[in-house]
């Protein structure tokens, strides 16, 4: 079977296996502690947006509550066609999004090829397990020297990828990824954005990104939302964000 | 020499169903959390199994082994379902709240198949008679064909277990589900459907320990609360969760019963083991296959 996202129109277009996200007024309440407050924002099929903000504004809960883990106390996502509230977070992956967590959780006592395999546990049966790996390893050809290897005993960096990896074995529509630059050595984050570039480049995936890193980000991503204590505050290309006066105030928190 | 080596024998033929039902309690706690102390009297359940199959059908226990094996899902199922679940998923208490109520439920469970099995059964011994007869001699050393061949039962199913955990991508599932949960469930695994089936899966190992052991040991309605205690000692020994030393752990406390029993006294077979546990847990507090982790 050929992989669809392979294929793209003669102007450049993104194949159609990218998913638009579309997320109106949703509110996320822990506890008395209002986390998100009514944050509406679409991602377009196929755009590479960041989630930036400060910590503790309320990136991962978003991410969270886009694939089940939280669930809102109010509004809608849609991913697609879809709606993606009310949905156990079991079976999110199998509507085509996949999330890479904060931090990685790769499977420690799993070896790497078990974790890639465990990344296709939701892949619709069409899809060939086999050529996704290939891509996967075409990509981080470390997880393939790897392969046998306990994930735990992986560096950050090698778990990063594997994490990466896990998800693009769901062939996804859309891509989550909170953080993945998180404690990694900066010739390695570099190397990671590079790889994600790649991946929204090659396999015309959707991706929506949290980064700390705001300068980083800023190399990869087309439009970026701003998140402050739970509200946007800010939508807007990655030039708008550049020059932004704003970006600047949001992260220094002045 | 002879005596050793027959001791020895015998405690490995028997210690090979002590690992095999244990592995079912430490399969389900490694993977739900959940204390069984109904477990005994599981494998008190696949004894009666093996002896009603026999008595009425005139079915071996090794064929039985089959509907034990399939009837003994299913009440793990119903089990879970009706009373283990509702003490995963209560909202606002704490984890030490739940483990209680776990207590007391499971042990209200142990309570009710051994008054229920009374009830039909009476409190009488009842036994399979006369299947697998045989008497091996092998250079002095007897070995009877029951214990023989339930050992070699045990063997096999505790192996097919472990290759499924590790070979099948269910398995790998519920694996990845005990390193984590969260996690496991954004790649698209019911945490739900993995906790019922390893419990499920945990008692019908049991039964079937329970199903062989009937072709030589006779039961009682109270037959189980002596299989929960050497299934407590020996997962404590394998290492809480690891099912391969709840299995090495099995054979080793079969082997302390049988030492104790012959160069002791019969007696005080289960005083040798608890000197045995008590040693393990000073100086191995981990277990005795350590460094192995957790169901792998």
């Amino acid at each position: 079977m050929r992989a669809p996202w392979r294929t793209r129109t003669a102007d450049g277009e993104r194949a159609s296996t990218a998913a638009s996200l579309r997320v109106q007024n949703l509110s996320v309440d822990y506890g008395n502690i209002r986390a998100l407050v009514d944050v509406s924002f679409e991602l377009r099929p196929g755009e590479f947006m960041g989630v930036l903000g400060a910590n503790g504004a309320g990136k991962s809960t978003l991410l969270k509550s886009i694939s089940g883990l939280v669930r809102p106390a109010a509004g809608s996502i849609r991913l697609g066609d879809g709606e993606l509230v009310g949905i156990p977070a079991h079976r999110i992956p199998a509507t085509g999004l996949a999330h890479v967590p904060e931090r990685r959780r790769v499977f420690p006592s799993l070896s790497v090829q078990d974790n890639l395999a465990l990344g296709a546990y939701a892949t619709p049966p069409d899809r060939s397990r086999a050529e996704l790996l290939d891509e996967v390893l075409t990509l981080f050809p470390r997880l393939k020297e790897r392969a046998t290897q306990l994930a735990g005993s992986l560096s950050g960096g090698e778990q990063q990828m594997l994490a990466v990896g896990r998800a693009l074995m769901l062939a996804p529509r859309l891509l989550m990824l909170d953080e993945p630059s998180l404690g990694l050595a900066p010739v390695i984050v570099e190397e990671m954005f590079d790889r994600l570039a790649a991946i929204h480049r090659e396999l015309g995936v959707s991706i929506l990104l949290i980064e700390q890193n705001a300068t980083q980000a800023l190399e990869v991503i087309e439009r970026a939302i701003v998140l402050t204590t739970g509200e946007v505050t800010f939508t807007g290309t990655r030039e708008e964000l550049g020059d932004s006066e704003y970006l600047k105030r949001a992260y220094l928190g002045l | 020499m002879t005596t050793l080596v027959q001791t020895l024998v015998s405690g490995i033929l028997v210690g090979g169903l002590y690992g095999l039902f244990s592995s079912g309690l430490t399969l389900i706690f490694g993977i739900t959390r959940v204390i069984n102390f109904a477990h005994g009297d599981f494998v008190t359940l696949g004894m009666y199994g093996a002896v009603l199959l026999f008595a009425s059908l005139g079915l071996s226990p090794l064929i039985g082994i089959i509907p034990v094996a399939i009837l003994s899902f299913l009440i793990g199922a119903i089990v879970y379902r009706v009373i283990v679940r509702r003490t995963l998923s209560v909202k606002g208490i704490s984890a030490i709240d739940a483990q209680h109520g776990q207590l007391v439920l499971t042990l209200a469970v142990s309570i009710l198949i051994s008054n229920l099995l009374l009830m039909f059964f009476g409190p009488s011994p009842r036994a399979v008679q006369g299947v697998l007869p045989a008497v091996y001699e092998v250079f002095g050393v007897y070995i009877q064909q029951a214990r023989l061949v339930s050992f070699l039962i045990a063997l096999v199913v505790f192996l097919l277990l472990y290759i499924a955990l590790q070979r099948t991508l269910y398995g790998k599932a519920i694996r990845a589900t005990v390193d984590d949960r969260d996690m496991a469930s954004m790649v698209g695994i019911d945490p739900n459907k993995v906790y019922a089936v390893s419990f499920s899966v945990g008692i019908m190992l049991t039964g079937i320990a329970g199903c062989v052991l009937a072709t030589y040991y006779p039961v009682t309605p109270t037959t189980g609360a002596g299989f929960l205690i050497i299934a407590f000692v020996t997962v404590v020994m394998g290492g809480l969760g690891n099912i391969v030393g709840a299995f090495v752990a099995g054979l080793l406390v079969g082997i302390i019963q049988q030492v104790t029993a012959i160069y002791v006294a019969v007696d005080l077979q289960d005083v040798g083991l608890f000197l045995a546990f008590v040693l393990v847990l000073v100086l191995r507090p981990q277990g005795i296959l350590s460094g192995r982790k957790a169901s792998a």
